[in-house]
């Protein structure tokens, strides 16, 4: 008997004698490993032998205008796939027709992290349990080699809950909020209507985060208290001033269609208050909305780098666990109108608390910068 | 106000346009019939929860197929 791909409750796939002609036919469009799920759809894993099926279910959900391209070819499928970004798996209906996708995808600085994301249900199944049943994948860890990795993140959005409930209800810890994130008007699950959406980030830990970290005064209770549910760590104060020398190192992100600019800091430099000078200047002609700049707590100077920032209006958005093998801070710009806050669905505790914590840093800021 | 009732409330406060309350009898399903996909049933339950004190399983919420089967859930459940 073929091992069953996801464990729980998903039957294992049955010896061949055991199977009906429905389910024989089904078995055919499955390569691999493959489970059974309820109302007889199958998950099989994404491999040169059906990936042409990925371009259909994203053109069934989104036409063409899915942000990620490589979905609409299958030769980049599966590159990804060998080139070890992407571990993807395809639903398929009782006439092996695809049904649905889910994948893990490398897109954070620390390659030893993936992503959960690119849900989706294609229309005519819009109407079933198909999109919980696949999210469930999500909690096997067979989905993808979780021994070489050190955690499993997703940015929910808020203007549902449903990504937000899937990774509390599969064991994710909410860590962080992310104001305004993407564009309401472009993202087709939009259930509030508001023009921005903003996105929580949750994040699972699959290995011991470094012994050393440190924090910034500031925001020391509110990221001890959301990191208590992770692995144990050791934060120490930010207390050293800039260094006296060297050059901020860093790289960026910029999702254009969604005027979202992401920076993640892995060291800072002596030069780190005229970095954020011009980062801000190139936000601004670049039409950013959403700015985050994520700092590594391995530097002792983030206290300071943080004041600098908080200088120049920046406020927490929260912990980015294991961002760069070492836990990152997580600190936020919003330009242009008031955040949405009444439109903004949150489903955990930590998250709602998050958020009076970042609604408050964020008028702090404002206050002192006036 | 009896579990039922509760639950036609929070149905109703999805704010489907298809849906009217002389749909929501007990054998109303909450997909074939009242057309709910899975971003409704989240949100069904996370109001679920919040009404009744209770936290639900995702798999609970899979094996709920009719409105009797979710008040059969939850008056189990408060019952413990």
């Amino acid at each position: 008997m073929e091992p069953a791909l996801f464990a729980g409750k998903f039957e294992p796939l049955p010896e061949d004698k055991t199977l009906t002609p429905e389910m024989k036919s089904t078995k055919a469009a499955c390569q691999g490993d493959c489970a059974v799920l309820k109302d007889h759809f199958r998950r099989v894993r994404v491999d040169e032998t059906n990936a042409v099926h990925v371009g259909e279910v994203f053109r069934s959900a989104y036409g063409d205008d899915f942000p990620v391209k490589y979905v609409y070819q299958p030769e980049s499928v599966v590159q990804e796939i060998h080139e070890g970004r992407l571990v993807a798996t395809l639903a398929f209906d009782a006439e092996g027709v695809a049904a649905g996708y889910i994948s893990v995808f490398k897109s954070a600085p620390n390659p030893r992290l993936w992503e959960a994301g690119n849900l989706v249900v294609v229309p005519a199944y819009k109407h079933s349990d198909l999109g919980l049943l696949l999210a469930e994948g999500y909690s096997d860890e067979r989905l993808y080699p979780k021994a070489e990795s050190d955690g499993l993140f997703n940015e929910g959005v808020c203007c549902h809950y449903f990504s937000q409930v899937s990774a509390i209800k599969t064991g994710g810890v909410d860590c962080a909020l992310e104001l305004d994130q993407l564009d309401g008007a472009s993202f087709r699950d939009n259930r509030t209507g508001s023009a921005r959406i903003s996105c929580v980030f949750n994040f699972r830990e699959y290995s011991d985060p470094p012994p050393q970290a440190y924090l910034p005064e500031v925001y020391a209770e509110i990221i001890r208290e959301v990191a208590l549910p992770l692995r144990p760590r050791v934060y120490s104060p930010s207390v050293a001033p800039l260094p006296a020398s060297g050059t901020t190192r860093k790289e960026d992100q910029f999702y254009a269609s969604a005027q979202t600019w992401k920076i993640a800091v892995w060291e800072i430099g002596s030069d780190w208050p005229t970095v954020v000078t011009k980062l801000l200047g190139e936000a601004q002609s670049r039409g950013v909305i959403s700015l985050q700049i994520t700092l590594n707590t391995a530097c002792p100077h983030i206290g300071e780098a943080v004041r600098v920032l908080r200088a120049e209006g920046f406020f927490l958005a929260g912990l980015a666990p294991r961002w760069f093998g070492s836990d990152g801070l997580l600190m936020q710009q919003v330009f242009g109108a008031e955040t949405e806050y009444d439109r903004t669905k949150l489903y955990s505790k930590t998250a709602k608390k998050l958020l009076t914590f970042i609604r408050n840093d964020r008028a702090s800021v404002q206050a002192d910068i006036k | 106000m009896t579990t039922i009732d509760k639950l036609r409330r929070l149905i109703l406060d999805l704010q489907k346009s298809n849906i009217t309350a002389e749909m929501l009898t007990p054998e109303a399903l909450f997909v074939d019939t009242l057309a709910l996909d899975s971003l409704d049933m989240t949100e069904l339950m996370v109001h679920a929860e919040d009404t009744f004190g209770l936290d639900v399983d995702l798999d609970d919420v899979t094996n709920m197929p009719t409105i009797a089967s979710a008040v059969e859930y939850f008056d189990k459940r408060l019952a413990e």
